[in-house]
């Protein structure tokens, strides 16, 4: 069987996920503090307040404390002469491969987070779609995307 | 070839400024119309009178427009071969368009065109999605066929530029499939066009239901239940029956004579009654070619072949544009080696018995929830149990029917939603290719397959589900060995001019 791809991305993508998740678990503790005051109030049942706090705790700690160390570990590139591959997915495992001389376009693009952090994520592109590795270095996006592109322009094939 | 820049027929007017009408009545009528309904209380008459005036005004407008339009609209062959089209009178435009980035050229002439000898004329790129990347309205027939050989790039066919001034008097040679009477008879009454067509139609006939006086219930429930499920029964049938036959009337004026053609590197299509299309489709831009076969077809042992291109194809009035509508099976294999080269069918390999549970799970989980709601707690309600039944059958069905398989260049991926369709990529067409898995597909050793080509996005990926995990990996190496041997562009088997 192939081997997985040798490339992890940027280990800073982790604290970006951490505290783009922590955005998401600061709604649900939200949520869950509603929940509790009105229950406080006794608009509420009690086991309505004590699930609601149960479902953010156990939620924040997944999507800050999990998924973004597993999502990193899972995270797998690498690119050949002929071929960029990657290997991804918290639940559902995916390989995906693409042919080199198929690549149309390579970007880097950055948003705040990204950028606070200096990562770029590139964006492969292909007539039939799009794919994204999240979270480089600048450097190594950069390279990287230079690389793709220098590899891809040997074809003379349109489409 | 001309090279001076020159204006389409002037009857492209007649029709341009019926396009511009569609569009500048209501807002201009709108208008006069608003003055009036102010003035309308000092003098009706003159109200009347504007709203009149806003009518012709109208008219007049969108015949200046389309005038303007033919007017500024210039197109030409430039010394290196290139199209180069002018037009806009406020907003000039220019486009230039090199033969290479030619996807196809479809021409289209409706009834007036016809009396008159004159087609529209679109170029489609990859680029465009569905629109014509240029479109030029009334070209007389000669020049059209003069500039789609001009289109044709010199690496494609042979020396071009005669021969295919030529070609355009002589009958086409090489293989060719035409439909016959009877054929399209069978197309018309196979198609599912009107039933998908009852299907959009559904939420329409609902509301008109909705609308209907509570009176009109009244007697219904009066009536005996028998009578009544009678007439609602009855009700359903003469809408299917009048669905069935108006899609089928359809469906025969878009194939009448439905012809097929291949000369040289190209495949041209002509079909349509009132409207007549032809479309040229490049050998070396088909990305993937399909065998469909709807649910009707099938009983009666037929396929429709298409083929997937960047830029035409699906969502089209013709789906991925399609080849041929009516082939048995064994012709259809012909047809994508013969008409479509290098498409030879690999064998298909079916995915694995393990898969069957995970195939009637999906097609039978959604259903199920409802009809248990409804046999618990609605009298008779377990008549409802029927509904997962048949979901769980059609799962088998759907499995039965997926599976893939490769040979030589050649990835066959093959599935059903409701109608089944085997999907042909070549090798070097896969534009990337992906498996994979989630949890449950990982302990019993499956995989999702797909592959995506550079069609028209919604119908750029074909998947199949839950095949053996080996043989999943198998095909991402198989495309990835494509990819090693990469010095010389694969250009398929080589397309031997007929």
């Amino acid at each position: 069987m192939r081997p997985d791809p040798t490339e992890r991305i940027d280990g800073r993508a982790v604290t970006v996920w951490r505290l783009a998740g922590a955005l998401g678990a600061l709604i649900v503790v939200a949520a869950a503090g509603v929940a509790i005051g009105l229950s406080a109030a006794g608009v509420l049942p009690a086991f309505v307040a004590a699930t609601a706090a149960a479902v953010a705790i156990v939620a924040s700690v997944l999507i800050v404390g999990v998924v973004p160390k597993v999502r990193w570990l899972r995270w797998r590139y690498e690119v050949s002469e002929s071929e960029v591959y990657f290997r991804h997915g918290l639940i559902v495992r995916k390989r995906v491969l693409i042919p080199m001389t198929r690549v149309q376009h390579v970007d880097t693009t950055a948003g705040p987070l990204l950028r606070a952090f200096g990562l770029s994520s590139v964006t492969v592109a292909t007539a039939g779609g799009q794919h994204e590795i999240p979270a480089l270095s600048d450097e190594v996006a950069d390279r990287l995307r230079d690389r793709i592109a220098a590899l891809a322009r040997v074809t003379e094939d349109v489409v | 070839m001309w090279s001076d820049p020159r204006r389409a027929h002037p009857a492209g007017v007649i029709v341009t400024s019926l396009r511009y009408v569609g569009a500048l009545l209501a807002p201009v009528t709108g208008w006069f119309f608003a003055i009036a309904a102010v003035l309308e209380d000092a003098r009706a008459a003159f109200g009347s009178l504007l709203i009149v005036f806003g009518l012709v005004f109208a008219g007049v407008l969108a015949v200046l427009l389309a005038w303007v339009h033919w007017y500024r609209f210039t197109y030409q062959v430039a010394e290196d071969g290139s199209l180069r089209v002018e037009h806009g009178l406020i907003v000039r435009k220019s486009t230039r368009l090199s033969p290479e980035r030619v996807q196809s050229v479809d021409t289209k002439a409706n009834l007036l065109f016809r009396v008159l000898g004159l087609v529209t004329v679109d170029i489609h790129t990859a680029g465009r999605g569905q629109e014509p990347e240029v479109s030029i309205a009334a070209m007389t027939e000669e020049d059209a066929h003069q500039l789609a050989a001009a289109l044709r790039p010199a690496s494609r066919g042979q020396a071009v530029t005669e021969a295919a001034a030529d070609a355009a008097e002589e009958p086409p040679q090489g293989p060719r499939w035409r439909l016959t009477g009877s054929e399209l008879a069978l197309v018309a009454v196979t198609s599912s066009a009107g039933l998908i067509a009852l299907a959009a139609l559904a939420p329409l006939i609902g509301a008109l239901v909705s609308m209907l006086p509570e009176s009109a219930f009244d007697v219904e429930i009066v009536a005996p239940s028998g009578t009544v499920i009678a007439a609602v029964a009855g009700g359903a049938l003469v809408l299917l029956v009048a669905a069935w036959v108006v899609g089928s009337v359809a469906t025969a004026l878009q194939f009448w004579d439905f012809l097929v053609v291949r000369s040289g590197g190209e495949v041209r299509v002509e079909w349509g009654l009132l409207q007549r299309n032809t479309r040229n489709v490049p050998l070396d831009r088909v990305q993937a070619v399909r065998y469909t076969e709807g649910l009707l077809r099938q009983a009666i042992g037929r396929v429709t072949v298409g083929v997937d291109a960047a830029g035409i194809g699906a969502g089209g009035e013709l789906g991925p544009t399609v080849l041929h509508p009516l082939l048995t099976a064994a012709e259809a294999r012909r047809f994508g080696e013969v008409m479509v080269q290098g498409h030879s069918t690999p064998g298909i390999r079916s995915v694995p018995r393990r898969a069957l549970r995970r195939y009637v799970f999906r097609s039978t989980v959604l259903p199920l929830l409802p009809s248990l709601v409804v046999a618990w707690f609605v009298p008779y309600g377990w008549a409802a149990l029927v509904i997962p039944c048949v979901a769980a059958a059609w799962g088998v069905w759907v499995y039965r029917d997926a599976g893939w398989g490769v040979s030589g260049e050649v990835l066959a991926i093959r599935w059903r939603s409701v109608a089944r369709t085997t999907a042909l990529v070549r090798r070097s067409r896969v534009q990337s290719v992906s498996v994979s898995q989630h949890p449950l597909q990982k302990i019993a050793g499956l995989a999702t397959l797909s592959v995506r080509v550079a069609a028209s996005p919604a119908n750029a990926t074909f998947t199949v589900r839950h095949v053996d995990e080996t043989d999943a990996l198998g095909a991402l190496e198989w495309v990835s060995e494509g990819t090693q041997r990469r010095g010389e562009p694969d250009t398929g088997a080589p397309i031997e001019a007929v």
